[in-house]
């Protein structure tokens, strides 16, 4: 008898904590959308290693928004050298998105990183 | 033993419970006008209207793996010549890349469209306000572009163009003095374009087309009159027998279907107030639950534009159209709208004169949520 008040108890404890647990996670996720319609986000870069070299990842309010596995704005599949290299890239987007400005990397913008950039990444293949 | 069956049943009640609790948009069948996610990760480059996009390993209804989208205009006039790749994604719905920028000059007003995982861009007009005819091929798979054979045609802008099959379509637009219906297909496997079955519609510009069934249906846009037009046609590829390709209007490939105006002395097109616009965008998806009287299946979603916000359903099956929830961001002009795996997009556009990066995902069956 007293198993069964043990398990009922049990039971409503753990629906509590349940729902409890689904109206924070509601809470929060609200949270990141009003945060998001404000114009205020979390931005990281994390990088990233592939079969084609270094990139990167750039999170906004922890979901992934940006995964850059090769270098951006040039011709081909290549990854960037260094993990440094990937890095200094992810980082110009982060400021970019904390500036407002667009999240864009312009072939100008590779050069001033160091990021080398052949005669073949940018001219038309025949 | 009971130690066990406790929290076996605790963790039964645990996940209704959570279950219960996360639906909160539960599926009624029949009274779902749709919902709009506002918050889908935003289109990767600087906000513009006037872009371009395709979407490679397409089935024969338009839905695929990823979407491109670049080219366009932003608020300073400046355009560009960028590219930037969306791939579906749980957590923030899109994930997108950046690829390499197009060869040629900026551009707005291009068309873009994919034969299997190859993409191609062309036509549009440039800063200079020339109009353009040449063409690129973009390989997703080695992130290139190279010069194709220039369109044949007259140079235009606002063109519509799918692909279907091994095929590219382009048709109609604008050159800036005369409005165009004339045809033509791409064969990329042969880098040659000819002349098809001329469109048998109003020629016109800025119209809107999408594929359903290796199908494709080319609606509304501005006419010679430079008012939007109501006349919606159905092209069919394989209709056209071999022989009769370059006679115009030879074969069955353009069927006529209903117009989107209430001009039939039937009730069905009674309300069929605004759904003519221009700048307007396009999406399939195939597996809509709700429709029509309740009806699922293939359904075109048409929104913003130039009649605004009102988002329509066309009902493939029935070739009827009916009101959804209206876009739920304010109405852009020349934006890119895409499906990939069945879910449909709308990304960038001019929001009055403002250029927008924002994305939308359309939820067909769900109730409409101002809060997302």
């Amino acid at each position: 008898m007293s198993s069964r008040k043990f398990l009922i108890a049990g039971v409503i404890v753990l629906v509590v904590i349940a729902f409890y647990a689904a109206y924070i996670g509601q809470q929060k996720r609200e949270f990141a959308l009003s945060q998001q319609a404000k114009g205020m986000v979390y931005v990281e870069v994390l990088p990233i290693q592939t079969a084609l070299g270094w990139g990167y990842e750039i999170h906004v309010d922890g979901k992934s928004y940006i995964r850059q596995e090769f270098v951006p704005a040039v011709f081909g599949r290549r990854g960037f050298d260094t993990k440094e290299q990937a890095v200094a890239v992810g980082n110009k987007v982060v400021s970019n998105i904390n500036s407002k400005s667009s999240p864009a990397i312009s072939i100008k913008d590779l050069e001033e990183l160091g990021i080398p950039i052949k005669a073949s990444d940018t001219l038309q293949k025949k | 033993m009971k130690r066990f069956h406790i929290s076996l049943l605790s963790m039964a009640v645990l996940s209704v419970s959570v279950i219960l609790y996360s639906c909160g948009k539960t599926y009624v069948p029949g009274t779902q006008s749709g919902n709009w996610y506002r918050f889908v990760a935003p289109f990767q480059g600087p906000a513009r209207s006037h872009a371009v996009g395709f979407v490679i390993n397409q089935d024969g209804n338009g839905s695929g793996t990823s979407a491109y989208v670049g080219t366009g205009v932003d608020n300073y006039q400046t355009k560009y010549t960028d590219f930037y790749r969306a791939t579906p994604s749980t957590d923030s719905s899109l994930t997108w890349a950046q690829v390499a920028n197009m060869p040629g000059v900026g551009r707005t007003d291009a068309v873009g469209f994919a034969v299997g995982g190859e993409g191609y861009v062309g036509l549009g007009l440039d800063s200079a306000i020339n109009v353009l005819k040449d063409f690129y091929k973009y390989d997703s798979a080695s992130n290139n572009w190279t010069a194709v054979a220039s369109f044949p045609g007259s140079p235009r802008y606002d063109a519509v163009a799918f692909g279907i099959q091994n095929y590219g379509y382009i048709g109609t637009g604008y050159d800036g003095r005369f409005y165009y219906g004339d045809f033509w297909r791409y064969d990329p496997s042969a880098d040659a374009w000819q002349e098809w079955t001329t469109f048998t519609g109003t020629k016109r510009s800025s119209a809107v087309a999408f594929v359903y069934n290796n199908m494709g249906y080319v609606v509304t846009g501005v006419g010679e009159s430079g008012g939007v037009v109501n006349d919606f046609y159905r092209f069919s590829p394989n209709d056209v027998p071999a022989d009769q390709y370059h006679l115009a209007q030879s074969a069955n490939s353009w069927l006529h279907l209903n117009a989107i105006t209430n001009v039939s002395v039937s009730t069905f097109d009674d309300g069929y107030t605004d759904i003519q616009r221009s700048g307007a965008v396009a999406f399939v998806m195939t597996k809509v639950q709700s429709g029509i009287s309740g009806t699922g299946g293939a359904k075109a979603f048409l929104t913003c534009g130039s009649a605004g916000t009102t988002t329509w359903e066309y009902d493939i099956a029935s070739d009827l159209w009916t009101t959804r929830t209206a876009f739920e961001n304010p109405s852009v002009n020349y934006a890119v709208a895409f499906t990939l795996q069945n879910r449909g997009f709308v990304t960038t556009g001019a929001s009055g004169s403002s250029g927008v990066s924002s994305t939308c995902e359309f939820f067909p069956d769900q109730v409409y949520n101002q809060q997302d």
